[in-house]
């Protein structure tokens, strides 16, 4: 972003937040190629979702990158604890059933993202009406003891 | 007016409230007066009756040897409750001696009534005698037998501080066979001189109704005692063809003397004592000392009559040409609208200003005149109010005359009982108050010894007349005025009740022939209790004033257990149910519906055990309200509390549902990352071991 400095000059402002992730990106293709060919063939999803989640909070891309990962993880274990090589990798992301693995956890986290909250809500509702009939069933009990007035000075306080 | 207002009582009107019961009304039994007296209702004695009160034998159950009579009053119009107190059991010579009074329920009228017993005189009544047995006592021996007997009765009154005034030949008896023993009849009764003939009234009581003449004094009981003696020496009345209204006229253009001995040849040693006692002027008028020394033998010289200043010309008016304002003012008050009419055409100032040559008394008629064109149209401004100003500049001294009350102003309170008995209401009585009559009338007699006191009675009157809630209005002013007057109540006016202690066990009588659906204590009865009662019931009366029926019938309540408190019965059973039955509002005012069940239970309970405190302790104890009053409270903010949290749930819909899907959304996302890290553990675990 350019700004402007009191001479009038226009500076460039450096994005350390970007070059941080590059260097991280190099730093570990640099030390772990085929695990970064494994994570680059297999999060896509995770990207994808992480572009379209609009949210500030991203829970999208929550979900489906845990899910995502969770596929993807047992053949990141399979490589570290076998041969870590760009061959086993290339193996193993060429793959079709592991990528219907990888991407189908990603699927899955994606349901997950869809099917919760509808049925949180649910659950509120009749949480909320459960306690509405409560108070309501409270608001009987006083007026049976108490008399109309009670609500009536309630209506009265309403107006 | 009824000759005989016992034939016009309010019992039948009120006994519309129920009759009497079955044992009071059947037949005519004797009935017992403080378990001593029996009064026979079926031996009438009518030649000891008194125009107002009639009388019957009675027998003293502890002398049986006893002559005694019983006067049974009128119910209603009030007796001389102080007279009867002071002359009680007296042992006065030359006063028919009254041994007791008191009520009994009275069979001929089904209700209770006051009596009066008195020793029976047994050579009967001197009108009677003289009349039926030719027995006309000899001039030589009116002094002895009639003035000496009669000047030593006045002379008791005075002691006792009471005037007669009801003397008069047809209340004079001989308390022996032999006819020797003069003595005066029955002055308790009725209201001051209620029965007298306007003969034996000084003009200006003559001028008052029957029940206006006022308490009067000794002056008036010598002037009464001079028209007797006049009577008994003519051995006739010499002006019983004569009206009332001019008999009046006779007295003041003329004077009394000349009105009533005129015509008849007067001894000349009678010509003193009667110029002397009917002397028109108080001051000059033969006072008891004057009368002592003439029966001592001393001889004064006859007071002569001063002849009234004469007009220049007569003022005719209601088919008389008067000449003195006395009469005007009289005429005027028998005839409102033509007295009216006469003075807003401004006949009446020429005459008072020119021929009485009082232009003083000329000004103030045109102001009254005046004020009354101004206020036309409001009560003040009326016909009746101008002439009853006009009535009073006319004649100073004279009663106080408004719409046909015409009274002294001591005898206001009898004038507004009468008018009850009469009318059934007050209204006119009222309207004099209201329009501070009296207020004005003092204010015209000037400064006097009793004048700043009566003004301060009238003031604190107007008080209890405006006063609208129980207790006050003008059956207030009617108890304060009238001691002796019974409680007036339709529930309870047949029980005659006169003193405190009557009135509840009344009611708890009442209570079973009444219909109980209305209150104890109407207007008439709570202003009863507030003239009558020596505590403070005003916290009662303004609770008893309170719109709230709960309010109105718990102050009724308190108002009859704090009676029940001081001056007992202990239990009143009727009274108790009437009441209990009464007590819903109360019962209502409660918030709670626990602690009304609770209630309800317990009134059975105190009802039957008949104790007004008790039971107004159950329905008004004041911990037992506050506690509901706080309970109340807590529950209207818990029901307010729920009403808005549920306000709440039920508006937020669509934020709930926002906030659902971003919990939601949360959840999912926690779900899939703690679902991860438990995976990638088991994952990694897994690969480890």
């Amino acid at each position: 972003m350019a700004s402007s400095d009191s001479d009038g000059k226009t500076t460039r402002k450096t994005n350390w937040k970007a070059l941080s992730l590059f260097v991280l990106i190099v730093g570990l293709i640099w030390i772990s190629l085929p695990t970064m060919l494994m994570v680059v063939v297999g999060m896509p999803p995770t990207f994808v979702a992480w572009i379209i989640d609009r949210s500030y909070q991203k829970s999208a891309t929550y979900c489906v990158a845990g899910m995502n990962f969770c596929g993807l993880f047992p053949y990141l274990m399979d490589l570290w604890m076998g041969v870590h090589s760009l061959k086993a990798a290339s193996a193993i992301v060429t793959d079709v059933f592991a990528l219907l693995v990888i991407y189908g956890a990603a699927a899955f986290g994606w349901m997950i993202y869809i099917t919760i909250p509808p049925v949180v809500g649910t659950f509120l509702t009749v949480m909320a009406q459960r306690r509405v009939a409560q108070l309501r069933t409270l608001q009987r009990q006083i007026v049976e003891e108490w008399g109309e007035s009670v609500a009536h000075s309630v209506t009265g306080q309403s107006h | 007016m009824a000759e005989t207002p016992i034939e016009s009582t309010p019992a039948a009107k009120t006994s519309a409230a129920e009759p009497a019961t079955a044992a009071t009304r059947s037949g005519n039994g004797p009935v017992l007066l403080l378990d001593r007296y029996q009064i026979n209702a079926d031996r009438p004695l009518p030649e000891l009756s008194t125009p107002s009160a009639s009388a019957f034998a009675v027998d003293d159950r502890r002398d049986i040897g006893r002559k005694l009579f019983a006067l049974v009053c009128t119910p209603g119009l009030p007796l001389r409750h102080h007279a009867a107190t002071a002359l009680r059991g007296s042992q006065a010579i030359n006063l028919l001696p009254l041994v007791e009074w008191g009520t009994v329920d009275w069979p001929p009228l089904g209700q209770r009534c006051m009596v009066v017993v008195y020793e029976r005189p047994m050579g009967g009544r001197l009108i009677d005698v003289i009349t039926t047995e030719g027995g006309q006592i000899p001039d030589h021996d009116l002094q002895r037998r009639v003035i000496e007997p009669l000047a030593a009765a006045l002379q008791e009154m005075v002691d006792h501080g009471i005037a007669h005034r009801a003397i008069r030949p047809g209340n004079l008896f001989f308390m022996d066979a032999d006819r020797q023993a003069l003595v005066l009849g029955d002055c308790v009764t009725t209201p001051p001189a209620f029965d007298q003939p306007v003969a034996f009234e000084t003009a200006t009581r003559g001028m008052a109704t029957r029940s206006g003449r006022g308490e009067g004094t000794v002056a008036d009981d010598l002037y009464a005692l001079g028209v007797t003696l006049a009577f008994l020496h003519l051995g006739e009345n010499p002006v019983a063809d004569v009206g009332e209204d001019a008999l009046l006229y006779a007295k003041i253009e003329h004077g009394s003397y000349a009105s009533l001995c005129g015509g008849g040849r007067i001894p000349l040693f009678l010509l003193e004592p009667l110029r002397g006692l009917l002397s028109d002027d108080p001051e000059e008028r033969w006072g008891l000392r004057e009368l002592s020394l003439w029966i001592d033998g001393r001889r004064m010289t006859p007071i002569q009559k001063r002849p009234l200043p004469k007009p220049e010309t007569r003022f005719p008016f209601a088919g008389h040409n008067h000449v003195t304002p006395r009469t005007l003012a009289h005429a005027f008050s028998r005839n409102v609208g033509d007295a009216a009419r006469a003075l807003k055409e401004g006949q009446v100032d020429p005459w008072v200003r020119r021929s009485l040559n009082a232009p003083g008394m000329a000004d103030e008629i045109a102001r009254v005149v005046e004020m009354a064109r101004t206020h036309a149209g409001e009560p003040r401004g009326s016909d009746d109010m101008m002439v009853a100003k006009v009535s009073m500049i006319l004649d100073p001294d004279g009663p106080l005359r408004y719409k046909g009350y015409a009274f002294l102003i001591d005898a206001f309170g009898t004038a507004l009982a009468v008018e009850l008995l009469r009318q059934g209401n007050a209204k006119v009585g009222a309207e004099i108050l209201d329009q501070n009559l009296p207020g004005i009338w003092l204010e015209r007699a000037g400064p006097g010894s009793g004048v700043a006191a009566q003004v301060r009675q009238f003031e604190r009157l107007r008080g209890f007349l405006h006063a609208n809630n129980p207790g006050g209005g003008v059956e207030r002013c009617l108890y304060e005025l009238n001691p002796g007057l019974p409680c007036q109540s339709s529930l309870i006016i047949q029980d005659y009740v006169v003193d405190m202690e009557d009135l509840l066990p009344a009611l708890d009588g009442a209570a079973g022939r009444v219909d109980t659906k209305i209150p104890p204590v109407d207007r008439h009865i709570a202003a009863f209790v507030a003239a009558r009662f020596d505590e403070d019931i005003e916290r009662h009366l303004r609770a008893m004033a309170d719109s709230a029926e709960s309010r109105k019938t718990a102050g009724m309540l308190s108002l009859l257990a704090l009676v029940q408190w001081r001056l007992g019965p202990d239990a009143l059973y009727g009274l108790s149910s009437w009441i209990g039955g009464l007590l819903g509002p109360v019962i209502a005012s409660y918030h709670s519906r626990t602690v009304r069940r609770d209630i309800e239970r317990e009134v059975p309970r105190l009802v039957r055990q008949g104790s007004l405190p008790e039971l107004f302790e159950l329905i008004d104890n004041a911990e037992q309200r506050l506690q509901d009053e706080k309970g109340y409270r807590a529950a209207v903010e818990e029901f307010l509390l729920a009403e808005s949290e549920v306000q709440e749930i039920e508006s937020s819909d669509s934020a709930r549902a926002e906030s659902a899907e971003r919990l939601g959304q949360q959840t999912a996302a926690m779900t899939s990352v703690v679902v991860t890290l438990i995976f990638i553990t088991i994952i990694f675990l897994n690969e480890i071991w």
